[in-house]
């Protein structure tokens, strides 16, 4: 959301996900060029599996609980929000496209013709790769630029004005299963709530995880959510690679919960108490003591009645889907071409990224050139408590990809921005007299 | 890039439509669900099963492949409280979605616990959902254990005498002899889960009766027929169940006696004075790899004899290829409380009330669900949607007792006579179809599978140490 008019420009973004919905607010420094997260709404998301609404009313209460919760906390009337949603059926696809710069584009009266790329050429390629016959039943979310190439090859972060007989940009492009992205957007729109822009979950989430130079140099983000587990990677200057997988940390319970069903078939687990041992026993990698630890489990429904059982099957069976998932990653990338050349940090981020150990196994399952690590604190102004939650990445980096596309708005608009000085000045001069 | 999302609304083609569709309702079946998704992810068996209950906490907790939370404006996922009422309310509530729904199958097999709110109310709610459009409907339902008290009896009678007017089969399993008959002090926590045991097998037993191309093929007319609403009566039945399942020794072999004497133990059958009160069986067996026809005589013959003499007895036998080296055989015995006849006119009696039903109902094309007398030549044809899963084969009762051993795969068959009730006496000549002796072919028996994941041909949403084969032990 974004009040031009008014004296707080606010930005609000919303992340539905398959286990929960986050809003988060922040007003935009437009002068400065910084963000200030005002807070949050959390609400636990029901009828949502792997990224796929089940029952829309349920879906749209759970969103209208976490936007009621966030303007409570702020004291902000939510009309716009920027929409990160994620689910397996979002595709993306790598496209390399290129158009001639025609002599007649550019005369001059008696000077030497040379062809030269102006804006409207760059305008005319991205509307090209714009154009691209996306895959069945979808539509375009984000074409990202990776880079402009001149006719020789060599790679123009600005090419207007460069002279070059032929214009080439290389394209990531995110398309989203249209029915999906369609039944979300009614689902926010049945609120009253606008959509100022629909972004992926794995394009998102980057934002808030690599610094600007790792998003140009080199970085992989795994984004390990409740429902799906999302894979970007940032190389040769923006995004080269982004994959959802189905799988994720309710993957996690649910193995947990059959675990126990079938070899502890008399304790009556319940996803609440399965939810409990992941987080307080499941790792991903262990030392000895934690090996032989036995550890006792109350009863849901009564009290007095516990159990005392191994730790170590809860974290065989956390690590075995964890190491699947990781080498699920690596067999993904290794596919791709620029996987031989790319060195770099790799992050986890999203809820499950808090399982002890993950970065223990992940190295022991990438290659050295990779480095597995946690994700660091993101630079924001305001609760830098909430900051240390990698499970908020996601919506976090929808923050920081709003504000950076309000950024550019207000610089292409003078007038706004003349507009804001004044108010500025005369907020300024009240103070003052 | 993209090599192995699954798309289910563009790149697959539309599920196929389901034949028999198992419901769990209520907490008491979405844990029967559980016990048989156990045998599906470990490749035992293929179901089409579904969770259904109001209570969050159980629905995220099923492992069943299909889940839904049942919401309503005062139940708040917190369940009905033993509220029939607010199940029934539920149900009228979720009407649309449930309409829907159930629209993809033929036959629905709901498994509950008739004294609980939802098992009761919303079992009794979907029931005349799927009767307002001719689904057909066996409600399996377990009735309340006696320490439980009157009020939960008292409930679950009240559910029972609605089952009977709208349910096509009722078959009620009591829960109170199995703490009776087992020899180990057992909590009530370990009584309810051997029942949940053996009610999953029963509910499989039944499933696999209802499919096409076993052995001895029955159909869903057979069904009726043992549970008494073939021949227009609204019998309410009352049934036992005990289920076993045996490898073969080192030898190759199965012991057939063994086995006998195993299944007429079974908790639930080893009621004393049993046999006093039930009136006919149902014996199911499935089996998978070989098992020559000769041993399977043995293995009935021997079950028989473990049975009161001339029992009548009705017999399935469908091969499993799914299934390794195993045999897996279930028993049901039936009492029925109400009186059989043989009067095909009382059928009407027990229709729903038109002036009751829904509009759409008068649209649709006439059904075998308003259980025509077969001789009757007045009676309404079924409807082309389910003629293709109508099994020709006579109903049950014609095959009573079917099995001797000279006369196994001699016999002729003989499909006029398919007015015989329970009141003529069990021929001792019995028959079997020939040409309907084909192996049953799992593969037929589609399922949906819209919301799994899968990558290199495994199904990830199957846990990783299952298919991994990482042994796992809890108890220290």
């Amino acid at each position: 959301m974004f009040f031009i008019q008014s004296s707080r420009p606010i930005i609000v973004a919303l992340d539905v996900g398959t286990r929960k919905v986050v809003a988060a607010i922040a007003e935009c420094r437009l002068e400065e060029g910084s963000l200030r997260l005002l807070g949050l709404g959390e609400h636990p998301m029901y009828q949502m599996c792997k990224g796929q609404i089940l029952d829309i009313k349920m879906v749209t209460q759970c969103i209208r609980e976490a936007l009621f919760e966030a303007e409570t906390a702020t004291d902000v009337a939510i009309r716009e929000v920027y929409l990160a949603f994620s689910n397996p059926l979002t595709q993306s696809l790598n496209a390399n496209v290129s158009i001639p710069i025609l002599s007649h584009d550019r005369r001059r009266q008696n000077e030497t013709f040379l062809p030269e790329i102006l804006p409207q050429h760059v305008s005319q390629l991205n509307q090209k790769a714009r154009e691209l016959t996306p895959p069945k039943d979808t539509r375009l979310l984000h074409d990202v630029v990776r880079s402009y190439y001149n006719d020789n090859g060599a790679a123009v972060p600005r090419p207007v004005g460069l002279n070059s007989k032929k214009l080439s940009g290389a394209f990531h492009l995110i398309y989203a299963n249209e029915l999906q992205a369609d039944t979300l957007v009614r689902a926010v729109q049945s609120l009253d709530v606008e959509i100022t822009k629909l972004v992926a979950g794995t394009y998102a989430t980057p934002f808030a995880v690599l610094t600007q130079q790792e998003r140009k140099e080199g970085g992989i983000v795994v984004n390990l959510g409740g429902g799906v587990t999302e894979v970007s990677v940032f190389m040769d200057g923006g995004m080269i690679y982004s994959h959802v997988l189905g799988i994720g940390g309710d993957t996690l319970t649910q193995d947990i919960i059959l675990a126990f069903k079938e070899h502890l078939p008399r304790f009556p687990i319940n996803y609440a108490l399965a939810e409990e041992i992941k987080k307080q026993y499941g790792a991903a990698a262990w030392n000895s003591a934690e090996e032989k630890q036995i550890i006792t489990l109350r009863n849901p429904n009564d009290a007095q009645h516990t159990i005392k059982i191994k730790r170590l099957p809860i974290m065989q069976i956390t690590q075995a889907r964890m190491a699947e998932t990781l080498e699920i990653i690596l067999d993904l990338l290794q596919k791709e071409h620029f996987w031989p050349r790319f060195s770099g940090p790799l992050y986890f981020s999203g809820g499950s990224s808090k399982l002890p150990g993950i970065s223990e196994l992940a190295s022991k399952i990438f290659p050295e050139r990779i480095q597995p690590q946690l994700c660091r604190p993101l630079p924001f102004d305001g609760d830098q408590k909430l900051m240390h939650r990698p499970e908020l990445a996601t919506v976090f980096g929808t923050l920081a990809y709003a504000h950076r596309n309000e950024m550019r708005i207000y610089a292409r608009r003078p007038l706004v921005r003349i507009r804001h000085s004044l108010k500025k000045m005369w907020a300024d001069m009240k103070l003052f007299f | 890039m993209i090599d192995f999302v699954r798309d289910p609304h563009s790149t697959t083609p539309p599920p196929p439509l389901h034949s028999t569709r198992i419901v769990g309702i209520g907490r008491a079946g979405v844990e029967i669900i559980d016990c048989l998704q156990l045998q599906t992810i470990r490749n035992k068996a293929t179901f089409d099963l579904t969770a259904l209950d109001t209570h969050e906490q159980t629905i995220k907790a099923t492992i069943a492949e299909k889940k839904h939370l049942l919401t309503a404006p005062d139940v708040h996922g917190l369940g009905c409280n033993g509220d029939i009422e607010k199940g029934l309310s539920v149900a009228r509530i979720n009407e649309p979605f449930l309409r829907q729904w159930i629209q993809e199958s033929e036959t629905v097999i709901l498994v509950s616990g008739l004294a609980g709110g939802t098992g009761g109310g919303f079992t009794a709610g979907l029931t005349t959902i799927a009767r307002k459009h001719n689904i057909k409907t066996i409600v399996i339902g377990v009735l309340p254990h006696t320490i439980e008290g009157k009020k939960t009896k008292d409930r679950a009678e009240k559910v029972l005498e609605f089952l009977r007017e709208y349910a096509d089969c009722v078959i009620a399993i009591p829960s109170s002899p199995l703490d009776i008959n087992t020899k180990i002090k057992q909590s009530l926590e370990q009584i309810f889960y051997s029942l949940d045991k053996e009610i999953a097998r029963a509910v499989e037993a039944i499933e696999r009766l209802l499919r096409p191309h076993a052995l001895t093929p029955r159909d869903f007319s057979d069904l009726r027929s043992l549970f008494g609403k073939l021949h227009g009566t609204t019998a309410y039945e009352n049934c036992w169940v005990g289920s076993i399942e045996r490898k073969k020794d080192e030898h190759g072999f199965y012991n057939e006696d063994e086995i006998a004497s195993a299944l007429i133990e079974r908790p639930l059958l080893s009621q004393p004075n049993l046999f006093d009160q039930v009136q006919q069986g149902l014996l199911c067996i499935t089996f998978g790899g070989d098992y020559p026809f000769s041993q399977q005589n043995d293995l009935i013959k021997q079950i028989q004899e473990k049975l009161p003499p001339a029992f009548p007895l009705a017999i399935q036998i469908a091969h499993d290829p799914k299934l390794p080296e195993e045999l897996r055989i279930t028993l049901f015995l039936v009492k029925t409380t109400a009186p059989l006849k043989k009067n095909p006119t009382k059928t009407q009696k027990n229709q729903p009330d038109p002036q009751n039903e829904s509009p759409t109902k008068k649209n649709l094309p006439p059904s075998d669900t308003q259980y025509p007398n077969p001789k009757n030549n007045n009676s309404p044809q079924p409807s082309k949607r389910r003629a293709s899963s109508i099994n020709p084969t006579p109903p049950l009762l014609k095959q009573i007792n079917p099995i001797e051993q000279e006369t196994f795969l001699s016999s002729v068959v003989t499909n006029d006579s398919t007015s015989t009730t329970l009141e003529d006496p069990p021929s001792p000549t019995h028959s079997l179809k020939l040409e309907q002796l084909e192996l049953a072919n799992e593969a037929l028996i589609g399922s949906e599978r819209s919301f799994h994941t899968y990558y290199n041909n495994q199904n990830l949403d199957i846990p990783t140490y299952i298919r991994r084969k990482i042994k796992i032990e809890f108890t220290p």
